[in-house]
């Protein structure tokens, strides 16, 4: 397997090269500060290509949540640069950060993805409306045929299962046709059924409609239905791997531990 | 992001319903009591427009003399009428007499209800038909020995034509033959007042004085313009009188109900701005607790692309729904509330002009503004910090309470605390109504600093208090105790409303304690009686009652005290800018304006034991109808002493001039409350004007026979001094002839009677005989023997309230109130059974002891503190009464003494 030193080639290769949705370049994220410092993110330069599925996998504490954090612009860097697309996001104001999430970034919880007080319908237009858009019928309408949804459109988020759950949040995310899409342990509350079935739709939706994603997990069962894994340790990362099974990435995760 | 907002709203409705009755509270109280005042002035107006129909202009004297109850004016000569009608442009003139009186029933029972209800009025019958809006519906106009009723009362006491009927006077019990009913055009009565109209010359001699008008009205020719005719007659006016226009004197006549309809509402909406001042915290506390709730939403929100300002909106949106809503209700309750308050006022007799409500925009606009405002404001912060709600939350980071110790809350806090602190500082030393402002705004900023100061010594108070609760649950109290110090700006905020209504309540019952404690060491300080004896009427007591107790075996002496007002001319040096001249007065007089004060009238040498009024210099003995005696306070803003000259303005006598013989400490009743009760008792009295009958004549009734009747009764004997205790008694008496009004003092019945026991005297005989020469009316009971102790003694007062209160008319003579002095047990007898209804000193009115500890009230010496007293009321003037036409003073009788002013002074 080709697992030597993919880093710099990463990130050469993100350097000038269009297709990329996403990067960052030597992400620095330090909590706390002396003896109680702690490197979050150590100096990561990364990419995430336009229309592919990546996975950033990693132990607890290895700064992959973290990391999505902060090219997704919920967080705050440290040091170094996010861009998505030509955007420099840690330039930007906060008035503009949300609005550059609302227009180009979708978002997938683990939990807690949906407003309870809206129904499973106005969740998935819930970015549209925020930005005052109209949602286009005929993306929405493929959408939500996609999600399988149909007659739990009018539910509330509470009276839809945990999996149904997920799913209208992968169609909100997809809803506003965002630029990447980032998804934080999708699967991680649902059953293994329900899990798979939601990383189908996730791949489908790369693969059929062009949508870049990015995924934390710590499944190797989720990163298998990943076109790319990156691997992240000590706010570092330490290798990558292209169509990661679930074999080949639980090895690569039992070396963290040795 | 609206539909946001309103599904947030419907979530959370059931909570957010109960925040919003706070504000439901609020607003209904506001709009109700703005709505009823409306509704009460607007009748009012209407009333005083109807009674002063075809009115243009009216006459009077430009002397007024302030009292407590509005201004008085010095009567007018009645020879201005004749005057008047010579005038260009004048149509007709009447003369006017208005007095309150009291109308007794065939049955002897009073007609109405006249300390709750508008007073009965005595009223003259115009012979000038223009300027007499009365018609006649049955019999005919009234001659001297009968009267004119109004058809309402006629029909309600079940009167008609030829039935007799008695009318209240000062002097007494006067009995009329009704010789007509009368409609005041389309209304039944006078504009909602029972009224009876006298012959003018018998409401002259009986309600005024003879020769003399209240004010004179006049009708203008056709087609004049008031303030034409008005300006025409002023020219040509006799020196002392003025004229103003109808409409005008319409607008002063409702001048003291609208005065009376605003205190009443100021009071209700206070209430009103407290609920939504407590609202306030109250939705703070709720939208906090929501917004905490909420994090996670609010956060994912943030996360998908919703700007601060949305989260902000969405919010505040729901608050300023909730307000829109609650107060759109709360508008709705008040208009209820005002149909319901005024229901509420008819069923406690206190009758107001039928109208439908007046809905005025003015009404609604403010309170649903403010219902409005506070919801918001209240949500505004927890909005912030909504909306401060970092994105990457919703990723399940916890929400950690920051606010705890946050500096601006700190910041707050601080500034609120040294505000309260300065604002009552200053007010404590500041005139009575900015005071009552600075030190309410005091207040509240002292509850926005214990909120906001919270943080800072809630954890360790919880720790503190919990104590206990955790050394007996357990595990149980410490999570309680901890929960509590977890969130303390939580735990603050929810605790705000609790301590603003304990914190309300208390102040309210130090106020009534103190008032309480203030009126009673005063009462005790002065009245070294052992009873008082006051009516329960502001007509007063005939002055039959204090001889009638005095001549009572058990009773050593006993006098009448009398009260009047007075103008007192502003002193030479300007205007001091007094601001308690009494209600209706005007607080910036100038030169030549007069000032109000109480004269009280008393017996010199009867007044030995039962009053002290502490005399610095000079003597009361001195006391003739030509001197008086005059507190510090007045002395020194008058600026006389011993030997000056001062001059009193009276309603009936106008100008009189006394020299002053004695200085007195201060005034006998120290409380402008009980003063003005005492004082509202002889209201409307007339001076004791039935002088130069023979002593004696109707006078002397059998004992245990009805007090109330025969025409002319006022004449009353006086007896010649007592000695304290002389026993056996005989009686000397000596024609008694109450002052002139053209003499001296004005002065009225006596309306309390000061009655000295003597000692190993059975005191339940002083019932007994009281009873009986008060037919009963005044005391029931009695007869205990032996210390009753106080359980005895209540039971038995109760027993006594029933049996008094149905043991006849009781309108004139009922003893309202004992006072008894020392630790003699006995005296509860004396007490209990002059006074059946009540307990000692315990007068509702008076604020002063109630029921429970009524006993400690007067008399009990070591008991006044005599720490400062904040209001002050000072001693006038005591005058002796002269007798008839002679300005020398005689050995007489009926002295008149007096305290002052109602006056509240300024330091």
């Amino acid at each position: 397997m080709t697992t030597t030193d993919p880093a710099p080639d990463a990130g050469a290769a993100t350097q000038n090269t269009p297709t990329l949705a996403a990067r960052a370049e030597n992400a620095l994220k330090v909590y706390g500060s002396g003896d109680t410092e702690v490197r979050a993110l150590d100096g990561v330069t990364c990419g995430f290509e336009t229309g592919r599925f990546t996975a950033i996998m990693g132990p607890s504490g290895s700064g992959k949540s973290t990391l999505m954090h902060c090219v997704a612009g919920l967080d705050t860097l440290t040091g170094g640069a996010v861009f998505i697309g030509d955007t420099d996001i840690t330039t930007l104001r906060e008035r503009d950060l949300t609005q550059l999430r609302r227009d180009r970034i979708g978002f997938v919880f683990q939990a807690f993805n949906l407003v309870p007080t809206l129904t499973a319908a106005e969740n998935i237009t819930l970015p549209m409306d925020l930005a005052g858009r109209k949602p286009d019928k005929e993306w929405m309408d493929n959408v939500v045929s996609t999600v399988g949804l149909g007659n739990r459109l009018n539910h509330r988020p509470s009276e839809l299962s945990g999996g149904q759950q997920q799913r209208v949040a992968v169609a909100r995310a997809l809803a506003a046709r965002p630029d990447i899409i980032f998804a934080d342990e999708p699967t991680g509350n649902l059953d293994s059924r329900a899990g798979a079935e939601i990383l189908d739709f996730m791949r489908q939706a790369v693969t059929d409609l062009g949508q870049t994603i990015v995924m934390v997990t710590h499944d190797p069962m989720a990163a298998a239905y990943a076109n790319r894994a990156l691997f992240l340790a000590d706010g570092r990362i330490v290798d990558e791997m292209d169509d990661p099974t679930a074999e080949r990435v639980l090895d690569r995760l039992k070396q963290f531990g040795e | 992001m609206f539909t946001l907002t309103v599904r947030g709203l419907r979530s959370h409705l059931l909570r957010l319903g109960a925040t919003a009755l706070a504000v439901v509270l609020g607003v209904s109280f506001m709009v109700g009591t703005t709505v009823l005042g409306d509704t009460v002035k607007a009748g009012f107006d209407e009333a005083f427009a109807d009674v002063n129909l075809g009115v243009d202009a009216v006459v009077r004297s430009d002397r007024e003399i302030p009292t407590p109850f509005g201004a008085e004016r010095v009567r007018i000569d009645a020879t201005v009428v004749q005057q008047l009608s010579g005038e260009p442009n004048v149509a007709a003139v009447a003369g006017q007499v208005r007095r309150p009186i009291r109308l007794i029933d065939t049955a002897g029972e009073p007609i109405g209800n006249p300390n709750a209800g508008p007073p009965t009025f005595g009223l003259n019958w115009s012979e000038v038909p223009d300027l007499n809006n009365w018609d006649l519906v049955a019999g005919a106009a009234p001659t001297p020995g009968t009267l004119v009723l109004d058809r309402r009362t006629a029909t309600d006491a079940n009167i008609s034509v030829g039935d007799s009927i008695g009318v209240d006077i000062a002097s007494g019990t006067r009995q009329f033959t009704v010789s007509g009913i009368a409609t005041f055009g389309e209304i039944d009565n006078f504009a909602g007042a029972p009224a009876a109209l006298l012959s003018t010359a018998e409401a002259q001699e009986l309600l005024a004085e003879p020769g003399t008008f209240d004010w004179i009205t006049v009708a203008g020719a056709n087609g004049i313009d008031q303030a034409e005719l008005v300006a025409g007659l002023s020219g040509s006016l006799p020196d002392g009188t003025e004229a103003i226009t109808g409409e005008a004197f319409s607008d002063e006549s409702a001048g003291p109900f609208r005065d009376f309809i605003n205190q009443f509402t100021t009071f209700i909406t206070a209430f009103g701005v407290i609920a939504l001042f407590v609202g306030g915290f109250i939705i703070f506390n709720t939208f906090a607790v929501l917004v905490a709730q909420r994090m996670r939403e609010l956060a994912l929100l943030r996360a998908v692309g919703a700007s601060r300002g949305q989260v902000l909106g969405s919010v505040l949106g729901e608050a300023a729904l909730v307000g829109v809503v609650a107060s759109a209700i709360g508008a709705v309750a008040g208009v209820a509330l005002a149909a319901g308050l005024r229901q509420l006022l008819d069923a406690l007799g206190l009758e107001l002009p039928p109208r439908p409500l007046a809905l005025e925009s003015a009404a609604f606009i403010l309170p649903v503004t403010l219902g409005i405002v506070i919801t918001v404001l209240s949500a505004l912060l927890p909005a912030l910090r909504a909306s401060r709600v970092a994105p990457v939350e919703a990723m399940g980071a916890a929400a950690i309470d920051t606010s705890a110790r946050s500096t601006p809350r700190l910041v707050v806090g601080a500034i609120a605390a040294v505000g309260a602190g300065v604002m009552v500082a200053i007010g404590w030393s500041a005139e009575p109504t900015r005071a009552l402002q600075l030190i309410g705004a005091g207040l509240v900023a002292t509850f926005v600093a214990v909120t906001a100061l919270g943080p800072l010594y809630l954890r360790p108070l919880a720790g503190f208090i919990g104590a206990p609760l955790r050394a007996i649950t357990g595990i149980t109290g410490q999570l309680a105790t901890e929960n509590a110090r977890r969130n303390p700006a939580r735990t603050s905020s929810t605790t705000a409303a609790l301590t603003i209504g304990i914190g309300l309540v208390t102040v309210i019952a130090i106020a009534a304690a103190s008032a309480s404690a203030s009126v009673a060491s005063a009462t005790q300080r002065s009245f070294t009686s052992d009873l008082i004896v006051t009516p329960d009427s502001f007509l007063g007591l005939s002055p039959q009652v204090a001889e009638d107790i005095d001549a009572l075996d058990e009773v050593d002496v006993a006098t009448g005290l009398r009260f009047t007002f007075a103008g007192v001319d502003q002193p030479s040096i300007g205007p001091q800018g007094d601001p308690a001249v009494p209600d209706g007065g005007d607080p910036t007089l100038g030169l030549g304006d007069l000032r109000g004060a109480t004269v009280l009238g008393i017996q010199p040498d009867r007044i030995d034991g039962l009053v002290d009024f502490e005399v610095t210099s000079g003597s009361l003995d001195d006391l003739t109808g030509a001197t008086v005696a005059v507190s510090a306070d007045e002395a020194s803003k008058l600026g006389v002493g011993v030997g000056d000259q001062v001059t009193l303005s009276f309603q009936a006598t106008g100008e009189q001039s006394f020299t002053v013989v004695g200085g007195l400490r201060r005034e006998p009743v120290a409380s402008r409350w009980r003063l003005h009760h005492l004082a509202r008792d002889v209201r409307c009295q007339r001076a004791a004007r039935q002088q130069g009958r023979p002593a004696g004549a109707d006078r002397v009734r059998p004992r245990g026979g009805p007090h109330r009747g025969s025409p002319g009764s006022g004449t009353s004997g006086c007896r010649l001094p007592h000695r304290r205790g002389c026993r056996p008694r005989r009686p000397h008496r000596q024609p008694c002839r109450p002052g002139r009004p053209e003499r001296g003092v004005a002065v009225r019945l006596a309306c309390a009677v000061a009655v000295h026991r003597p000692h190993r005297r059975g005191e339940h005989a002083v019932a007994g005989g009281v009873r009986a020469n008060q037919g009963d009316r005044s005391a029931a009971g009695g007869g205990h023997q032996g210390p009753p102790d106080r359980g005895d003694d209540r039971a038995g007062s109760h027993g006594d309230r029933h049996r008094g209160h149905r043991a006849g008319p009781g309108h004139r003579a009922r003893v309202r109130r004992g006072v008894v002095r020392g630790a003699d047990t006995g005296r509860t007898h004396l007490q209990r059974a002059v006074h059946p209804g009540r307990q000692p000193g315990g007068h509702r009115d008076h604020g002063h002891g109630g029921r429970s500890d009524g006993r400690a009230v007067p008399g009990v010496a070591g008991q006044s503190s005599g720490g400062p007293r904040r209001h002050r009321h000072r001693m006038t003037a005591v005058a002796h009464q002269a007798p008839a036409g002679s300005q020398t003073p005689t050995g007489s009788s009926a002295p008149a003494r007096a305290t002052t002013s109602h006056h509240h002074q300024e330091q």
